[in-house]
């Protein structure tokens, strides 16, 4: 890049807008005549790195890493198994884990998030949606979806001695009730 | 449970990965997961000893295409790690912002600052799975762990 990210990164929103709304279009195409882009679009397969003008690096790119990663782990224990099958065991273990959120992985219907719009989402021999779940999210333990489809994981609490009300278990929550994207907020101190 | 122990490995790996592409991220990170294992109305959450990551949350995100976006509720130095898994065949990552596109095939991972970076991915045919590990500024901020540096490739020389 032949700019500076910092400077770049100070005309930026912090909570990013819609995508797809005109006045995000429209900022965001005067942000280009500022900050042009290659003229031609670069084609990379190779492991690289995107820096700015100064070196600071702004993405790395890993392609099939994993399996790679996979494949020295299983080297290393040279059990004379099928490596080349084998080396797809960390992909196999993400898509397994998958499989595992289930009916969680659902569309919300009425979700004002570009996230949620069920235009995005195209069949694939697996399931559609999404999932967040982020164990230390919010401290205070308000809810910062604004999703009116959303579930927790933390659905079900128990009384400390405190008083505050804590999630009981990961896996305690109504599955009837997912008919929404499964926002697993996980709430770990809440109504302190 | 049964879900962060199948991941747990995969969550490890990815977390080695980002303390070689962005080590005081990496720390920041591990600092605060430290911080709220360490306060004790938090450490009684099973959840947390389950979560083998120093990365606030994770998105699990299965066939959906992304128009071009960039992500909030982080820091601008940060990174995101995007890791992408399937049965598709071709597909990019698309940096419109750059002029940049990235074959994006299954096992691929790329840690980008998705606050920074706006980026696109287009629909492929197949099955694809992408999991969207994250760091939360709020997180961050409860924990008081400061995590200002931008990674620079001086770093490496």
């Amino acid at each position: 890049m032949r700019w500076d990210v910092v400077r770049y990164s100070d005309g930026l929103p912090k909570n990013s807008p819609n995508p797809e709304s005109e006045t995000s279009k429209k900022k965001e195409a005067a942000r280009r005549r500022r900050y042009p882009p290659e003229k031609k679009t670069v084609t990379v397969s190779m492991p690289c790195v995107v820096v700015d003008m100064h070196g600071i690096i702004l993405t790395w790119y890993l392609p099939g890493i994993l399996t790679k990663i996979r494949q020295a782990c299983l080297f290393s224990l040279s059990d004379g198994s099928d490596r080349s099958r084998k080396s797809d065991v960390s992909q196999n273990a993400m898509l397994t884990a998958r499989e595992k959120l289930g009916s969680l992985l659902n569309i919300p219907r009425n979700s004002p998030s570009w996230r949620d719009n069920s235009e995005f989402f195209h069949q694939g021999d697996g399931p559609q949606g999404s999932a967040n779940l982020s164990p230390g999210w919010f401290q205070k333990g308000y809810d910062v979806s604004a999703s009116a489809c959303s579930i927790h994981f933390s659905a079900a609490y128990s009384e400390s001695e405190n008083g505050a009300a804590m999630p009981t278990g990961f896996c305690k929550f109504p599955l009837a009730s997912c008919n929404g994207v499964a926002r697993c907020h996980l709430r770990i101190q809440c109504n302190m | 449970m049964e879900w962060l122990d199948a991941i747990s490995e995969s969550n490890a790996i990815c977390s080695a990965i980002l303390a070689v592409i962005h080590p005081k991220l990496y720390d920041a990170g591990l600092q605060a997961i430290q911080r709220l294992r360490g306060t004790p109305d938090v450490n009684r959450q099973d959840v947390l000893r389950h979560w083998a990551s120093v990365f606030s949350g994770v998105s699990v995100i299965s066939n959906r295409r992304s128009p071009p976006h960039r992500d909030s509720g982080s820091r601008f130095n940060w990174y995101d790690l995007l890791v992408t898994l399937g049965t598709y065949r071709s597909l990019h990552l698309n940096l419109p912002g750059l002029g940049i596109s990235l074959e994006y095939g299954p096992g691929t991972v790329v840690g980008i600052s998705g606050m920074v970076l706006d980026h696109e991915v287009p629909e492929v045919e197949g099955d694809r799975v992408c999991y969207a590990y994250f760091m939360k500024d709020n997180v961050h901020a409860w924990a008081e762990v400061p995590g200002r540096d931008w990674m620079d490739i001086k770093h490496y020389e």
